[in-house]
């Protein structure tokens, strides 16, 4: 099913034979089954699949958030499960994004804030992290509301917000957990065009859970899981055909 | 630290509780404190509002009012030295007290009766009495009280009271004689024998010793020291015996093991309110640290933003603290509370309360427990 165009990209996530367990009382529940996957940068790449099918414990495992109990995972050309736990805050810190489904704003901070209080822990002296802060903002389109606090902001603006903070940092892996489920309808349209155009404009490794539709006509691949297994995996004709030209980012 | 400082600028009224739990917990340790030097240090309120440089009494002597008469050849050693300027007796006398029409009628308070030499430029509570009231003790019979011990005494100014049936005419009230044990009467040193039962005849309890200027007291204490053929008697410069006084009060009495208990008892309730206070404000945080630690910022990095919270937490609650503090001083002075204070113990009630705010943070660490980043993916 891959073309040659599509093989050329870098693998950035290569997971191999990924297995989770959950204990539910004394009954064990398989999350992950053995699940083999690569990942490549560039390209927005999709989780899709029921409620339970395991494609939000895939998504922690892959980003580094847990442990898998067998198998592994190299993000980065790194395996993640020879990090200690400092290593793998260091790892996160320096390569990874997360936007969740709740934006997560700490109430007293303002947007920017929100964005420079990462980039501080990364090192970053105050005038980098708040340049870096309102390129960032500018890219999601909220420039005018560098200001603002999240009482002040509607829920897609929240969003933006929080995925300018992902941004800032400019990851090489960026990981969303149903970014749209909590917009409207056009909110949540941006927000996709938003996640779509870091794949394609930065060469970032965009992965996204969801199973918003309107997510699933912009991706560039579409996995689907069930029980805990690779049940399908798609490509768009965009991402079989890559463009050869890309977008300027805030075009 | 800029999480931290902006979070307690912009959400203040979340953290009301906690600071007002240190400011609480601020106010209790001062005050206990402030009523300890207070009324320990009117155990030497004799030595506090003289200005001798040394006092002179019976070897040995745990605090002031224990004192025992001593040679009446010791003053004529201390006078040939050269770096004495003046010596002055002062006697002791443990009395009862009766206000009562007759000698014999009404309950006996007991007192403690202070003998000086009323001159103006007597050393014995030379800070207290004006000229005026020096001069008002020549009069036979004269003593002097505190104004506050004048109910208690069951008299008023001008009125006659009975001290070991000796009539007595009170002259004065002051400010500043309470003391620790029984009431002050200060009287001359005519009177004070003559109220004085004991054998003890016109031996002192205490010189007051005033040195030359720029005499060393220590140095002349160390001299006057263990000079043989006057009998026994210790030499102590003024503060020496002042802290001995107060010390002897505080430990031996138990009176300060139980005060340290009770501080022990504040810091440990105080820490607890203010932990859990900002553990609340920490947990309702917890998906936003969570979402922090996801992008890379660890634990023990978050650890420290709650401890820069809980100190800055400490350090608004010492502000308010103190200044609650203030207002109780100046009732406590009004109502003739013997309160006392100075900067080093201000600093260490400062620094136990910034101690306490910081282990209310590490309390509240355990509100960063609920933050997991894997839980934030539904």
């Amino acid at each position: 099913m891959q073309t040659s165009a599509v093989s050329a990209r870098r693998a950035s996530i290569v997971a191999v034979d990924i297995h989770k367990s959950f204990f539910s009382g004394a009954v064990r529940v398989d999350v992950l089954r053995g699940v083999d996957l690569t990942i490549r940068a560039g390209e927005m790449t999709l989780i899709s699949g029921p409620s339970g099918c395991g494609k939000s414990t895939l998504l922690s495992v892959i980003s580094g958030l847990q442990p898998a109990d067998r198998g592994r995972v190299i993000a980065q050309d790194t395996q993640l499960s020879r990090l200690t736990s400092a290593q793998l805050y260091r790892f996160r810190l320096e390569h990874t994004g997360f936007v969740f489904q709740g934006f997560n704003l700490f109430a007293a901070l303002t947007a920017e804030e929100q964005i420079t209080l990462p980039l501080t822990y990364m090192g970053f002296d105050r005038q980098r992290a708040r340049r870096q802060a309102l390129e960032a903002l500018a890219d999601v389109g909220m420039e005018s509301f560098a200001h603002a606090r999240p009482f002040q902001l509607s829920g897609g603006q929240k969003q933006r917000v929080a995925i300018a903070r992902a941004l800032a940092k400019s990851p090489r892996l960026l990981f969303a957990d149903e970014p749209t489920s909590a917009l409207d309808a056009e909110n949540g349209q941006t927000v996709t065009a938003l996640l779509t155009r870091i794949a394609h404009d930065r060469g970032a490794t965009v992965v996204c859970v969801s199973h918003d539709p309107r997510m699933v006509r912009h991706a560039d691949r579409v996995i689907t899981m069930e029980d805990g297994e690779i049940l399908n995996d798609t490509l768009s004709a965009s991402a079989q055909f890559p463009r050869q030209n890309h977008h300027a980012f805030n075009a | 630290m800029m999480l931290a400082s902006i979070w307690l600028q912009r959400e203040w009224r979340n953290f009301v509780p906690a600071v007002l739990a240190v400011a609480f917990s601020c106010l209790m340790l001062a005050l206990q404190a402030a009523l300890v030097m207070g009324i320990f240090g009117s155990a030497a309120v004799y030595i506090h509002s003289s200005d001798a440089d040394l006092w002179v009494g019976g070897p040995g002597t745990q605090s002031v009012n224990f004192g025992q008469p001593i040679g009446m050849n010791v003053e004529s050693m201390l006078r040939v030295h050269p770096d004495v300027q003046a010596v002055e007796p002062y006697l002791w006398v443990d009395a009862n007290w009766r206000g009562a029409p007759t000698p014999q009628a009404g309950a006996a308070v007991p007192v403690y009766v202070s003998g000086i030499e009323p001159t103006l430029q007597g050393l014995a509570f030379s800070r207290l009495l004006s000229a005026d009231m020096r001069d008002r003790l020549n009069a036979p019979g004269a003593v002097i009280v505190d104004r506050a011990d004048l109910e208690q005494l069951g008299t008023r100014v001008g009125e006659r009271a009975w001290i070991n049936d000796v009539a007595v005419d009170v002259v004065g009230a002051v400010a500043g004689l309470r003391a620790l044990g029984g009431v002050n009467v200060i009287a001359s040193m005519t009177t004070a024998r003559e109220i004085d039962e004991t054998d003890q005849g016109v031996r002192p309890t205490y010189l007051l010793v005033s040195l030359r200027v720029g005499a060393d007291p220590i140095t002349t204490r160390d001299a006057l020291a263990n000079q043989s053929g006057v009998g026994p008697y210790q030499v102590w410069t003024a503060e020496e015996f002042a802290d001995q006084s107060e010390r002897y009060w505080l430990l031996e009495t138990g009176a300060g093991a139980a005060v340290l208990f009770m501080a022990a008892i504040v810091f440990i309730v105080g820490a607890v309110v203010t932990g859990q206070a900002l553990v609340s404000v920490v947990a309702r945080a917890s998906r936003e640290f969570a979402v922090l630690m996801a992008l890379g910022v660890s634990r023990s990095a978050l650890c420290r933003v709650v401890l820069v919270l809980a100190a800055l937490i400490g350090l608004v609650g010492i502000v308010v603290g103190m200044l609650g503090t203030l207002l109780l001083f100046g009732l406590a002075t009004w109502r003739d509370v013997p309160v006392g204070m100075n900067l080093s113990v201000a600093a260490v009630c400062a620094i136990a309360i910034l101690g306490l705010s910081l282990c209310s943070g590490l309390f509240a660490m355990r509100g960063l427990v609920q933050a997991e980043p894997a839980t934030l993916l539904r």
